[in-house]
């Protein structure tokens, strides 16, 4: 009986997301990762003006990788020295849209950690993209963080333990906690849901 | 065949010696600890390109908890960038190939004294 064909970035993948794959099934090669990739990247679109010809011009190379079309390596170097000069900010989503850019700023072909880099930062923009959908804003993050990095410590300058924190929260910023709690719900099960969405593909091949 | 070697509190030492001139990465990990497991393909892809210019070596900060001491380790992952005989940069959490290639790069292009 033929092995299964798993390319090393699959594998990393499955093993990063906890998805173990069976030994029989049709083949995940290079193609696969390289269709992979192109969907996670598109996945983070729309893109702010910041950093979206950035974004469209890895989309790019990716979608010709993955076409034969091979851009060349000094293609992939001149992207991701563009990436380093992107500025970083207090802008979350902005902050994973650059941690997605650097993640697809190589070739799927070169080595096993693309996937598993682009998931993480794909799935943290659609965690972002999920806690802004609720009304939640720079500005109210500013606010919450303000107040939680208040409360973390007590009057003793003692680290407090977290299960006290979000009854405290609560009290401390009436008005601020369940909007709080309702963006950090969604931004979570977004991340979760990206991740599921990537198991379902592994698993159907 | 990975390129980063696990050491133990009494292998420091050697390393660096053996190590000279060069950059030497610490990566300290422990084995329960999930961004670890996900930085560990990113660590390995960066390993096979700079390899043998910069030098590599993970530890588990339960298996060597001098060395966890010694560096001031206290959340892991924890990423040291020695070169001779000194820290360099030091960098928490989880990062992208192409953050580390880019310290790298600079680790590697500065001058030593």
């Amino acid at each position: 009986m033929n092995e299964r064909i798993i390319h090393p970035a699959v594998l990393a993948l499955s093993a990063a997301l906890r998805s173990p794959l069976p030994e029989q099934g049709p083949p995940l090669d290079l193609g696969f990762a390289q269709a992979l990739a192109v969907w996670m990247l598109e996945s983070t679109n729309p893109w702010p003006d910041a950093i979206a010809p950035l974004m469209a011009e890895l989309l790019a190379l990716h979608r010709r990788d993955s076409q034969g079309d091979v851009p060349t390596p000094a293609e992939w170097q001149r992207v991701r020295q563009q990436t380093q000069l992107l500025q970083v900010g207090e802008d979350e989503l902005l902050k994973a849209l650059i941690q997605v850019a650097e993640a697809a700023a190589w070739p799927i072909s070169a080595g096993k950690s693309g996937l598993t880099e682009l998931h993480i930062a794909a799935a943290m923009v659609q965690a972002c993209q999920a806690s802004r959908a609720t009304g939640w804003t720079r500005e109210d993050n500013k606010q919450a963080f303000a107040v939680l990095n208040q409360l973390v410590v007590t009057v003793d300058g003692e680290q407090r333990p977290r299960h006290e924190i979000p009854a405290l929260f609560a009290k401390t910023a009436p008005e601020l906690e369940p909007r709080f709690t309702r963006q950090l719900t969604a931004s979570n099960d977004a991340f979760t849901q990206f991740s599921q969405t990537l198991k379902d593909r592994l698993a159907a091949g | 065949m990975s390129t980063i070697k696990t050491i133990g509190d009494d292998d420091f030492a050697p390393l660096e010696a053996q190590t000279g001139d060069a950059p030497l990465l610490l990566i300290f990990s422990a084995t329960w600890c999930g961004p670890c497991k996900a930085l560990a393909p990113t660590l390995e892809d960066i390993a096979d390109v700079y390899t043998p210019s910069v030098a590599f070596a993970r530890i588990d900060i339960e298996q060597a908890p001098g060395l966890a001491e010694r560096f001031g380790v206290r959340t892991v992952p924890t990423l040291v960038l020695r070169r001779g005989g000194q820290d360099k940069l030091r960098h928490v959490g989880v990062l992208t190939r192409t953050k580390l290639a880019a310290m790298l790069d600079e680790a590697c292009q500065e001058p030593q004294a």
